[in-house]
């Protein structure tokens, strides 16, 4: 199977993401851009796992992409707690608003 | 005591107030006068000790270290533990101990605001220790730390019980004494690799010497230089002192003029001149000539005062000033004169800040203009001491200051090191200009006491009950006021037990 | 025999006990501690006789050293504790304890009532006692602690009445005066000593220095230099012009106290000092010629001052600056006996002439002889002991004024005839002060005994304690005289009392300098003193040493004219109670009456008498009063200025600004930069991934 299309879809997702978490108001949006990157990178390591070392019973990238995927839920429960009291304290998600660590 | 195998003498009484301190701060803050009779029994304690070591101190062997210990400490940067101490160092960290007393003492006085005394005198204890221990530390890595200690507490002390405007004058100190420590380090270091000995030792690294390029030296010594240099303070690097004298609480002025300037002579005598003669000899000169504007200068600045802690302040000025021409001149002459000064300038300077602190608890302002005379009248006693000490303070023979003055001056006739050769004109014009100093210094000390003393007391003074010399005061007043006769009559005190330290110090010079 | 001079020691040691005692104990006393004083200077004025015997019977004797090692100074040099005892150290002993403790005696009834009496005593003695360890010093550092001392003791009592401005002062201008002479004595005794660093372990050490200076071991940068720069030193404790101007200022101590400064324990310091030195400063005829001219500056114009005084205590204090011209001016030719000599006399007199003010200002409460007059009738005792004093004073002849004084004049003739021009004007310009000196101590006299009574007071007699000493210093005053006279035995004599090994009666002519010295014609021979002319030498090497001083009828002539002449000047103008009409010497009436009366006067005085004492001497006290004292002030003013301008812009703004300017240029850019921290968390991240690429095509543009 050719690496290029899930290389090529890892890349999209990876530069929508960054796109998503530099220039999205919405804190939710913004986390949820965070998992698009996370996913990107899933791929790629499933992808080049498969390229570079087919058959290896010991299957690193994949063992990675889950951990990823555990982690980010976490993330994703504790991003969205931080948000939920954002809004609570301050009733927006706008991530403009939340300049607290400004010098 | 056996001076050989009694180290541990020394570590008891090194560390005693670092315990204190600890021990002071377990106590409730609101058994407050407790805690100064504690203060003040630790440090009665610690004293009694370094009696009983400066009783029991081999004074014919006055040139060797005693009462050593020295174990490895940080191994893996050769740094060891070692503590030692020769008849350089017996007197000063003797008069370390006496001045902490006698400020315990004091201390049982009201404090100005925010009181606290439980929070001061741990300080003052934590101080006690650095101090103490840059005068008995053997090796750069201990030195160096003990040596930085006594930032800290003297740091908060004027921070917290300072004048108005003492955030100014606390940081400031701070800034500038770690200014020169930070290349004081770097030159450590650079003396380190240079000798290639893996060793810190002060007295290793003395035999070793000379080691290094002229450059090696040059810069080695430049960077020790304004370590020390700022500390002492040696103009132009003073600005710091007046002002954190001036805004000090009087127990700091005390100790910083009495001991911490001290300590900027003692490690130029102690580690710049023996580890680095050539570029000592280099140095020499200009330090010389330093030293003697900063005679003029601050007799200078002195004369221009209207605030007496600022006066005395300035006069420090011109008093290391001639401790450090004893030091130019790099013979044994000068440096008997240097530690000789040191002394001197400790006791009567701390004198004279208790009784410019004193002063002001009285009148409740430094101004001379608003004191405005008649202190004599109003005080008698305090008068005249005040006089005595002001008197002492101008070099009176007789009296301490002298022995501190005169020979410094005697020593840069002729310098050692084959300065005499080379530079022996600019000498005889130090000397010259040295001896000028000491008139504008009569000038304004007389002045000073025709101001402050003299004449008949002022309106505003004439009917206020002003209390004189108390008892408490006595008590902590009363050993400098003889020491600075004793040591004025019977200099051998001093001169006699540094002879053979000395000796064997500018030995190393190879002069 | 010697024993006596081994305890030499407790002569200086009894007025320090003294004052300590009396400090401890003294107000518990009756007597608030002036018995302790009295007692402690009799048994030294006791003490010091008998050493002042030992050593004159014996003389010329060899000196007595006795040190021990007071603390080592490092590099292995010592100062030392000590004694030096010759015929000099006896000769001052025996002046001061003999003052002071007249002094004391007479402050006991003249300090009653005042506040501080028993300080006052203390004080007195501390006094005696730092002069007398300058006195017995054997090494000049220790003489150096003495003189300061002594500085230090008259800043005390010169503003003994500190609650006075004025008073407070003077004590300053007292003691910074004679501490910027400090500065030359200081320098010079480190440069002499820096000389001998080579020879001996007590670099200090007197007698070492003397020898290696007769020995030419001194270089002649160390001896000029060394001596010059002391010689400053001297200038400002002996009131030598142009640093005399403390000295009529310490008239505002107690009038005992003056007279302690003034004879024997302060202003005698310098001449004792460079009679010390003798050995070194005789080394060098450059250091000779400058020692000479500014005492002969000194004699002279400080004499002329005295003559517009009003206050008597000013009168003697000019008078005093004067003498010490001489004093000076005699060390200059030579006349290193002579020099001592007229010290010691003067010592005498001087305490005698300021005891005898005292005892008239505490008569009619006002020290200006215009509210005097007539004192004569009133108060006998003390009228016919300052006659003395002043005839002392003035050089009448038989007095021991006239013998010390005549002796410095033919030492300036000897001088003169070895070819040396200061010694010339030493002759001629001290005759003329002679003149001036009588010319005003007349005047004085006049004023205050002749006439009618000025005051506002009833002149009362003083007491016997104030008395008796003035009657033993008259006595003094003749008998002192009749050490070194045409009458004195050959030896021993003054001479013979100060000779010592290094300065023996067969001494060489000390300029090392062979040229001069061949062409002075005193090769191998002792100017010691000037006892002889040259004349009476004959052909041979001069021996002015052997033999007493000659009659002199050319100078005797000439004095006694001067005398004659002056005190008659003194009588026409003040004998006839003029003050009445004239009483703050205002010119124009005084003028008329001598216009009217005699037209020989007349011519003398527009010629003679206005120029010197109006234009002259009012030229001389504007140029003490106005111009050096300007110039003092100016410098403090100066120094003032420089002071301010020092602190405020080179402390205040160049060292602590820069510093301070280092601070807040690193505060301003902080606070430009952390406007980058803006805690907007995409913008980070913006900046995160442009940084990311940018390093990307970096690193694939380095490939």
């Amino acid at each position: 199977m050719s690496p290029i299309g899930p290389l090529l879809l890892a890349a999209f997702l990876f530069s929508a993401g960054v796109y998503g978490v530099i220039a999205r108001r919405n804190a939710v949006l913004v986390l949820i851009s965070v998992e698009l990157m996370l996913n990107a990178v899933n791929i790629n390591l499933v992808t080049f796992q498969n390229l570079l070392f087919p058959g290896d019973p010991a299957v690193t990238g994949q063992m990675f992409a889950l951990f990823i995927i555990g982690v980010a839920a976490a993330e994703v429960g504790v991003g969205l707690a931080i948000v939920f009291n954002m809004f609570r304290n301050r009733a927006s998600v706008d991530v403009d608003d939340a300049d607290l660590m400004r010098w | 005591m056996d001076p050989n195998t009694a180290g541990w003498a020394l570590v008891v009484a090194l560390f005693l107030p670092l315990a204190g301190a600890g021990a002071l701060t377990l106590m409730p803050a609101s058994m407050d006068r407790e805690i100064r009779r504690a203060a003040v029994a630790i440090t009665a304690v610690g004293f009694a000790l370094v009696a009983a070591v400066t009783a029991s101190f081999d004074y014919s062997r006055a040139g060797e270290l005693q009462f050593t210990t020295d174990v490895p400490w940080i191994t893996a940067i050769d740094a060891r533990f070692s503590l030692g101490m020769d008849g350089i160092s017996l007197p000063l960290f003797f008069l370390t101990s006496l001045l902490t007393l006698l400020c315990a003492i004091y201390t049982t006085k009201p404090l100005p605001s925010p009181g606290k005394p439980k929070a001061f005198l741990s300080l003052m204890l934590l101080l006690q220790t650095g101090m103490a221990g840059t005068f008995v530390a053997f090796d750069l890595i201990l030195f160096f730390i003990f040596f930085e200690l006594t930032l800290v507490p003297m740091f908060f002390m004027i921070g917290m019980w300072g004048g108005p405007r003492r955030d100014y004058a606390s940081v400031k100190f701070f800034l500038y004494t770690l200014f020169g420590s930070v290349f004081m380090l770097v030159a450590f270091l650079a003396i380190y690799f240079q000798a290639g000995a893996n060793s810190w030792s002060i007295t290793e690294l003395s035999n070793m010497a000379p080691f290094g390029s002229t450059t090696f030296q040059t810069w080695a010594f430049l960077g020790v230089f304004l370590g020390f240099a700022i500390k002492v303070p040696v103009w132009p690097f003073h600005p710091w002192l007046p002002d954190a004298h001036t805004e000090a609480p009087t127990v700091g002025s005390v100790l910083l003029a009495g001991v911490l300037l001290k300590m900027g002579t003692y490690g130029f005598i102690r580690i710049a001149l023996p580890i680095l003669p050539d570029g000592a000899a280099r140095f020499a000169p200009m330090i010389g000539v330093l030293a003697v504007i900063g005679i003029v200068y601050g007799a200078l600045c002195c004369l221009a005062q209207t605030d007496v802690k600022r006066l005395i302040a300035f006069s420090s000025v011109g008093h290391m000033g001639f401790v450090m021409l004893g030091i130019a001149a790099m013979n044994e002459a000068g440096i008997q004169a240097a530690l000789f000064g040191n002394i001197a300038h400790g006791i009567i300077t701390g004198m004279l800040f208790f009784l410019a602190g004193s002063m002001h608890e009285r009148y409740h302002t430094r101004e001379i203009a608003v004191i405005g005379g008649g202190m004599l009248k109003k005080m008698p006693v305090y008068g005249v001491l005040f006089t005595y000490v002001a008197i002492a303070s101008l070099g009176l023979p007789g009296l301490a200051g002298f022995w501190g003055e005169f020979p410094a001056m005697w020593a840069a006739i002729s310098p050692g090191l084959g300065l005499a050769d080379s530079y022996g004109g600019l000498y005889l014009g130090l000397v010259v200009f040295a001896a000028i100093g000491t008139v504008l210094t009569a000038g304004y000390f007389l002045w000073l006491i025709q101001r402050i003393n003299l004449g008949e007391p002022t309106e505003r003074w004439a009917n206020e009950p002003l209390a004189d010399v108390q008892a408490i005061e006595w008590v902590s007043w009363l050993p400098l006021l003889a020491l600075i006769l004793a040591l004025g009559i019977f200099p051998r005190l001093l001169f006699g037990g540094q002879d053979a330290a000395v000796t064997n110090l500018v030995g190393f010079l190879g002069g | 025999m010697d024993a006596l001079l081994e305890y030499t020691w407790v002569v200086v040691a009894l007025p320090l006990l003294s004052a300590v005692l009396i400090t401890a104990v003294g107000k518990q006393l009756p007597g608030k501690g002036s018995e302790i004083g009295i007692a402690a200077l009799g048994l030294s004025w006791l003490l010091a006789i008998g050493i002042a015997w030992q050593t004159f019977v014996a003389s010329p004797v060899e000196p007595l050293e006795r040190s021990v090692d007071w603390t080592p100074l490092g590099g292995g040099f010592v100062f030392e504790l000590g004694m030096l005892v010759d015929g000099l150290t006896a000769v001052m002993l025996l002046l001061v304890t003999t003052v002071s403790f007249m002094v004391h005696v007479y402050s006991r009834e003249y300090m009653q009532g005042e506040p501080r009496y028993t300080y006052f005593f203390a004080m007195l003695g501390l006094f005696t006692f730092s002069m007398l360890l300058l006195v017995v010093a054997n090494n000049l550092l220790l003489a150096v602690i003495g003189w300061e001392l002594v500085g230090l003791c008259s800043y005390l009592l010169i503003g003994f009445y500190w609650e006075g401005k004025s008073n407070q002062d003077a004590g300053n201008k007292a003691f910074l005066t004679t501490k910027f002479g400090d500065v030359g004595l200081i320098v010079g005794v480190i440069v002499l000593s820096a000389g001998m660093f080579g020879l001996t372990d007590t670099p200090f050490n007197i007698l070492e220095i003397n020898e290696a200076a007769v020995a030419g071991q001194l270089s002649t940068t160390t001896i000029v230099l060394g001596m010059l720069l002391i010689f400053l030193g001297c200038m400002s404790k002996s009131g030598q012009m142009p640093l005399h101007v403390w000295l009529p200022d310490a008239m505002a101590g107690p009038t005992p106290v003056s007279a302690l400064i003034h004879a024997a324990t302060m202003v005698t310091a310098g001449v004792f000092l460079l009679a010390r030195l003798y050995p070194v400063v005789a080394q060098n005829q450059a250091v000779m010629a400058t020692i000479a001219i500014f005492g002969v500056l000194t004699l002279f114009f400080g004499g002329l001052l005295a003559l517009v005084q009003d206050d008597l205590k000013k009168i003697l204090a000019y008078s005093t600056i004067s003498q010490l011209g001489y004093m000076v001016a005699a060390i200059g030719v030579g006349g290193y006996a002579a020099s001592i000599f007229h010290l010691f006399t003067h010592g005498f007199f001087k305490a005698l002439l300021f005891l005898g003010a005292g005892s008239l200002i505490h008569a009619v409460h006002s020290n200006n002889i215009s509210d005097m007059g007539g004192m004569a009738k009133a108060m006998p005792h003390t009228f016919w002991t300052f006659i003395v004093g002043s005839l002392a004073l003035a050089g009448f002849p038989l007095t021991a004024g006239f013998f010390s004084k005549d002796e410095i004049l033919i030492a300036g003739e000897i001088w003169a005839g070895a070819g040396f021009f200061t010694g010339s004007l030493v002759y001629w310009v001290g005759l003329a002060a002679a003149f001036v000196t009588t010319f005003y101590m007349a005047r004085a006299c006049f004023l205050i005994f002749a006439g009618e009574n000025r005051s506002h007071h009833t002149p009362h007699e003083s007491g016997k304690l104030m008395l008796a000493p003035l009657m033993v210093l008259a006595v003094l005053s003749v008998a002192a005289g009749y050490l070194l006279s045409p009458f004195s035995p050959e030896q021993p004599n003054f001479e013979t009392w100060l000779a010592t090994p290094l300065l023996p009666a067969e001494t060489t002519f000390p300029f090392t300098d062979e040229g001069t010295a061949a062409a002075s014609g005193l090769v191998g021979d002792g100017v010691l003193a000037a006892g002889t002319s040259l004349a009476a030498a004959g052909d041979g090497p001069v021996k002015v040493l052997h033999g007493v001083p000659t009659w002199h009828p050319d100078l005797l002539a000439i004095v006694l004219v001067l005398f004659s002449l002056a005190v008659f000047l003194a009588y026409r103008f003040y004998g006839k109670g003029l003050p009445e009409r004239d009483p703050t010497l205002s010119m124009g009436r005084f003028t008329d009456v001598l216009v009217a009366k005699y037209g020989f006067d007349d011519f003398g005085y527009r010629y003679i008498v206005v120029p010197v004492r109006d234009k002259l001497s009012a030229a001389a006290t504007y140029s003490s009063n106005v111009l050096i004292d300007g110039m003092v002030a100016g410098v403090g003013r100066a120094t003032k200025n420089a002071a301010m301008t020092t602190y405020r812009v080179v402390d205040q703004q160049v060292i602590d600004g820069g510093i301070n300017g280092a601070a807040f240029s690193a505060a301003w850019w902080s606070d430009k930069l952390k406007r980058i921290q803006s805690g907007d968390v995409q913008k980070y991240a913006g900046v995160l991934v442009a940084g990311t690429i940018l390093l990307v095509l970096a690193f694939a543009a380095a490939r």
